[in-house]
This record gives structure tokens, C-alpha cells and sequence, in this order.
């Protein structure tokens, strides 16, 4: 199946590769998969005081359409803050980068991604105060 | 609608199947179905018998694979074959993937995580075995480890697949 030429320019350039403390109280993780493909997808933040995404990480052991919708969330994430990347939808993903049909679920686990890293990030902020 | 592959051989849907009796239904029908039989017959004969025979063929192949057949099991059940994975099944697959993922890896460590996933995968079989004596006894809560030896399955492959690779290079 031939993938379009933004998809591919994400899986030859991933945009902000890597990983972010896991432990540090300012980074929020999110570890998603897709069990009928055997993906595993791992998104990072790192928020600063004001509540805004500094960093975004990630690192994806899947098909080509899931490593660049994780390279473009950690894009869209870059200077937004957690309700502005709350509004991040899978759409979006989809739209951007020509996602076929068959290939939607991996711009789902994207956006389960960012939903699970600021959900980690939010509970490591409740437990800290 | 789902064709339920179980009633193209006559079967209830057991999962403990006899593979040899499968292959003499199989057969029998094949026969029956088979297009040669039907190259006189009109285009919609010879049509219907060539979707009959396809149709057959991947009943056939799907309920041979345990794996194929379970995942068809609960899909005439209406239910979802796999569910999100856990937070721990995706933590271990990361950390082996990214064993993986370096050059440099210790062949030594390498060897050694096959094995270990080698022998979680023969367990993974074993589990989906004993399952199948549970839902061919009635027990409806099977379906659940069902769906949760398919939600594993595809990692426990892929891993393998990745593994055999890189101790072949």
C-alpha cells in the first residue's frame, strides 16, 4: 500500500525521537498499543510551570503510519497547553498526513497517546501535592 | 453479517476440533462446490459455485489455525477479538524492542530473550488450549481469555519475528 509523501517524510525525518524521564515529576508518559498490528507507542511530555508543553518525545515500534502519527502529535504538542492539546483530535492526524482507511487506528493510538501522557502527567501533579 | 464457518462444515462451535475429521468435511464439500463441476451451468451456477468454493476455503483455513479459529469464535460472539494491552505487556515489549534497536547488542542478551520469549509464546499455545476445553464445556468466561491471549499475540510474534532476525544477522 503506497503511503503518502508526508507520511513517509516523518518516517524518514521523525520529528523529536527520544525518550524524557520517566520519573521526573514534570513529564508526563503515555505508553499506548494496538494488539491487532503489535504496535507499541510511547509519547512524552514535559510541562513547565505555566502548564505549557515544552517538550514533546516519542518513540514508536510499529508500521510506518504509526510512527508518523506519533512524530506529528509530538509537533502538534510543542508550545500548546494541556486543554489546548486535549483538542488535538485523530482527524486531524488523519487528514495531514492522508491516512487510508485502514490505516485511521494508528492516528486513534496517536491521539491515546497524548491522552494517556497528560493523564500521567496530571496524576504524578495530584500525587505530589 | 459474519459467516459462521463452524456451520459451513456442519460443526457446533466447539474449538477442541479433530483437524483430521476437518480435512474430510473439507474434502467432501470441496468436491461438491468445486467449479469444474459446474462448467456447463450458467454464469450465475458457475458464479455462485466459485464465491461457494472460496468461501469454503477460507473456512477451512481459518478454522485449521487455533489462533484464526478463536478469533472467529468471538467474532460470532460479538465480541471485540482484542482489547487494549496492558500497561506491563507494553512496557516489556518496549524494553525488548529497544534491546533491539541498538547496534551493539550483547548476542549473549539477545539469545537470551528469545528464549525467554519463546518459552512465553509455547505458553501463550498451552493457555489457548486449556481455554478451549473451558468454552467447550459451557464456560462462557473463557471468551475473556480468549480475547486476552489474542490481545498478547501479535507482540509475543512480532518479537520472535524480530528476535530470529537479528540472531540470524
Amino acid at each position: 500500500m503506497p503511503y503518502s509523501d508526508k507520511v513517509i517524510d516523518h518516517y524518514n525525518n521523525p520529528r523529536n525521537i527520544g525518550s524524557l524521564d520517566k520519573g521526573d515529576a514534570s513529564v508526563g508518559t503515555g505508553m499506548v498499543g494496538a494488539p491487532e498490528c503489535g504496535d507499541v507507542m510511547k509519547l512524552q511530555i514535559r510541562v513547565n510551570e505555566l502548564g505549557i508543553i515544552e517538550e514533546a518525545k516519542f518513540k514508536t515500534f510499529g508500521c510506518g503510519s504509526a510512527i508518523a502519527s506519533s512524530s506529528l502529535a509530538t509537533e502538534y504538542l510543542k508550545g500548546r497547553s494541556l486543554d489546548e492539546a486535549l483538542e488535538i483530535k485523530n482527524t486531524d492526524i488523519v487528514r495531514e498526513l492522508s491516512l487510508p482507511p485502514v490505516k485511521i487506528h494508528c492516528s486513534v493510538l496517536a491521539e491515546d497517546a497524548i491522552r494517556a501522557a497528560i493523564a500521567d502527567y496530571q496524576s504524578k501533579q495530584e500525587t505530589a501535592k | 453479517m459474519v459467516v459462521d464457518y463452524f456451520a459451513v462444515f456442519s460443526l457446533e462451535r466447539r474449538l477442541g476440533i479433530d483437524l483430521e475429521d476437518l480435512g474430510r468435511r473439507f474434502r467432501a464439500q470441496s468436491f461438491v462446490v468445486h467449479p469444474d463441476f459446474h462448467a456447463r451451468g450458467t454464469q450465475a451456477e458457475r458464479s455462485e459455485a466459485q464465491d461457494r468454493s472460496a468461501e469454503l476455503n477460507e473456512a477451512y483455513r481459518t478454522l485449521k489455525d487455533p489462533f484464526r479459529r478463536t478469533r472467529h469464535l468471538l467474532e460470532l460472539e460479538g465480541r471485540d477479538p482484542e482489547s487494549k494491552p496492558s500497561q506491563v505487556l507494553l512496557f516489556e515489549v518496549f524494553e525488548v524492542q529497544e534491546l533491539l534497536e541498538e547496534d551493539g547488542s550483547d548476542p549473549l542478551e539477545l539469545k537470551k530473550a528469545e528464549q525467554e520469549w519463546r518459552q512465553r509464546w509455547s505458553a501463550l499455545v498451552g493457555d489457548l488450549e486449556k481455554a478451549f476445553g473451558r468454552w467447550d464445556s459451557g464456560d462462557l468466561a473463557a471468551l475473556d481469555t480468549f480475547v486476552e491471549i489474542l490481545t498478547r499475540r501479535r507482540y509475543y510474534e512480532n518479537l520472535l519475528a524480530t528476535l530470529s532476525e537479528r540472531l540470524k544477522a
